[in-house]
């Protein structure tokens, strides 16, 4: 007698039903892992980029403290005599002072004539000598 | 027979799966939503609230005093795992610190610490470099803020110092700690196994709130001018100390306060204590002639005299309840002139005109004995006893500034008040203070404390005032090119146990400028200078370069001539 070798057998082993609910419950099980492993990243992300923030403001303040120290005034002082140059305020008829108007406030200018005919008294009389 | 075979087969495996499957699933869950070992998982991060900054009155491109982010690295040497090299850590320990390789390699032997303090680095790099977990152990760090004063001494007796618990210890750090301190910030999450925070499951987020900033009436560029000033008439005069005072005559704002020796903020404890008291409003001394202007404004103002009223000094010695009184000044003068050439026996003889009780009310009016509620602490109220305990000698005493202590806040208020029509402001060192987020929590409006004597009595005492710093005055040295000067000089012998001391005096300037229309005041006091110990010798010079500092960069306009020797001066390249 012949066996019939490519007789398929089907067995029945579980109900569709029951096959249904355990693939949801793989389906969410997996969709869960997934999601959890995708925000896992995602925060991994943040923190770097939390980190990095934090490192460059930590930095951005340093870095003024830096640029503050080198503008003291006894370091541009310095700098400048380095350099051979010498700062001073202006004598004050190099000054005219304006008002809102744009007029010389009142009293700089007599002051300044007086500072001349002054001068030029002084120069006067020490030519004479 | 053969397929039920194969059927109970396939059942046993799927049960097993399945049964494998529901123990997964229930762990999972379990490991998801069960609190277990919450302790063990949890993550806290404290995050650190930066004290607020401190800047001069130009603002925010003038930072006084701020805190940078740091690290403090410790070592436990016992958490060296045993396959590093511990020369190998303090090598790379010392060059992210700056640190000599010996010392840290000696630390590694102290097993009795697992907390071994190495040092502190502002750089993120020295942090990077010790992290490396695959050739370092042991090693430990913690955040903290490190408090930085960009201009080192500068200021640094109103600026106070930050002790090492992060409080105010003094000035305006002290004073304004409350405004300053800054809010930690929390940071409550769930750690993995490398105990790295998972971002993911964060529970709370509260942000650091950094302290307020406070700004400040006083200027740094003014400030360098006084400092560099006050030192060297105090190096130049051997003396003990020195302070000067610049304010503001219409509103009572400080616009410089510096004492010498002064000290490094960010270093407080290389100095002594002694050093860090603010000398020009913690000092308490008997002010000498500077004195006599108040008594003659309040002469004035009581019209018991005038500026011409004529006062015998006598011979130059004046026996007054069984005391003598000595002058350089002798034979009958004006009451300007006992001002010009402070005449003792002058002023004293006006101190007598008054009822004890209304001088001493004039004097209180002005300021002296009282505090003035600066916003610094420290702040003596000063001595000026009343007058129930006077005795007969006190009213010729305390008008020419003896029997009498005050401090140099006090007086250069006081003359800040004559320059200022009468009208006496209360003097302030913080002109706002501004919340993180930019809000003025708190802004400095000028406050009249008094009007101790009329508009007019204080024009002709800044009249009087003017001839002491012309020919044949006191204070000629304290003349400003261009600028009309009004001051007094002062020289008071310093108070010893039993009487006064022979050797030791305070010497002191104050004066206001310009003289007829006057935009600030400056007051210069030297302690105990040497050989020469008189104010006008000493500090009315110091006074005039200030002033003459001043004036220009606050650009006062001019109301006299300069002299030829400043402009020769300035024609020289």
């Amino acid at each position: 007698m012949r066996r019939n070798n490519k007789r398929q057998v089907r067995i029945k082993f579980l109900p569709v039903p029951a096959a249904g609910v355990i693939v949801l419950a793989v389906s969410v099980a997996l969709s869960y892992w997934f999601m959890d492993s995708k925000s896992a990243q995602l925060g991994q992300e943040i923190r770097k980029y939390e980190q990095k923030y934090a490192a460059l403001e930590n930095e951005r303040v340093r870095e003024e403290a830096r640029w503050n120290e080198k503008k003291t005034p006894e370091k541009l002082d310095r700098a400048m005599l380095q350099h051979g140059i010498l700062m001073k305020y202006p004598k004050p008829e190099q000054i005219v002072r304006m008002d809102e108007k744009g007029r010389p406030v009142p009293g700089q200018l007599s002051l300044v004539k007086f500072q001349r005919i002054r001068n030029a008294g002084e120069h006067v009389a020490e030519s004479a000598q | 027979m053969e397929e039920r075979g194969i059927q109970v087969r396939v059942w046993v495996v799927a049960a097993a799966l399945l049964a494998s499957l529901c123990g997964l699933g229930v762990r999972l869950g379990y490991l998801h939503l069960a609190n277990h070992s919450k302790l063990k998982r949890e993550y806290k991060r404290e995050l650190l609230g930066l004290r607020g900054r401190i800047f001069d009155c130009n603002g925010d491109q003038f930072p006084m005093a701020v805190s940078l982010p740091a690290r403090q690295y410790f070592l436990d040497p016992l958490a060296v795992k045993k396959t590093h090299d511990p020369k190998a850590i303090a090598k790379t320990v010392a060059d992210a610190l700056n640190l000599d390789p010996a010392e840290v390699l000696a630390k590694f032997s102290q097993t009795d610490s697992r907390y071994i303090k190495l040092g502190v680095s502002l750089d993120d790099r020295a942090f990077a470099m010790l992290a490396d977990t695959k050739t370092i152990s042991g090693i430990g760090s913690e955040e903290l803020s490190v408090r930085s004063y960009p201009q080192k001494r500068r200021m640094s007796h109103v600026l106070g110092f930050v002790n090492n618990m992060g409080v105010g210890g003094a000035g305006i750090e002290q004073e304004f700690n409350d405004y300053l301190k800054g809010t930690p910030g929390l940071i409550k999450s769930e750690k993995d196994a490398g105990s790295v925070e998972i971002r993911n499951r964060r529970e709370l987020d509260v942000p650091a709130i950094p302290g307020s900033d406070v700004y400040l009436t006083l200027d740094h560029n003014i400030q360098y001018v006084v400092e560099q000033e006050i030192k060297e008439v105090v190096e130049k005069f051997q003396a003990v100390s020195g302070w000067a005072i610049v304010q503001r005559v219409k509103t009572g704002a400080i616009l410089a306060m510096a004492s010498y020796p002064d000290f490094d903020p960010a270093n407080y404890n290389d100095e002594s204590s002694d050093v860090w008291r603010n000398n020009a409003l913690a000092i308490v001394y008997e002010p000498g002639s500077i004195m006599k202007s108040l008594t003659v404004a309040s002469a004035l103002n009581e019209h018991l005299v005038t500026p011409n009223t004529m006062i015998d000094a006598g011979d130059g010695t004046w026996f007054y309840a069984g005391k003598p009184l000595h002058d350089h000044v002798t034979g009958v003068i004006s009451v300007g002139t006992a001002l010009k050439k402070s005449s003792n026996i002058a002023c004293a003889k006006i101190g007598l005109m008054f009822k004890p009780q209304r001088l001493e009310s004039y004097l209180r009016a002005f300021g002296i004995g009282e505090k003035l509620g600066l916003e610094l602490p420290g702040e003596e109220r000063g001595i000026l006893p009343h007058v129930k305990d006077w005795s007969k000698l006190t009213q010729t005493r305390v008008p020419i500034g003896q029997g009498v202590a005050v401090t140099g806040l006090q007086m250069v208020n006081a003359y800040s008040t004559l320059a200022n029509d009468g009208v006496m402001m209360k003097p302030h060192v913080v002109d706002k203070i501004v919340s993180f987020k930019g809000d003025v929590v708190f802004k400095a409006q000028p406050k009249v404390l008094g009007k101790p004597v009329s508009p007019e009595v204080a024009r002709q005492v800044r009249e009087m005032l003017i001839g002491v710093t012309e020919e044949g005055g006191t204070g000629k040295r304290a003349t400003v090119s261009g600028y009309s000067v009004g001051g007094k000089t002062g020289t008071a012998q310093k108070a010893v146990p039993g009487g006064y001391s022979s050797t030791d005096y305070y010497a002191s300037f104050v004066g206001f400028v310009p003289a007829h229309d006057p935009v600030f005041c400056v007051l210069v006091s030297v302690e105990r200078p040497r050989p020469q110990h008189t104010g006008g010798f000493v500090s009315a010079p110091a006074f005039s370069k200030i002033a003459a500092a001043t004036a220009r960069y606050l650009e006062v306009p001019p109301d006299q001539p300069a002299d030829a020797d400043e402009e020769a001066d300035a024609e020289q390249p």
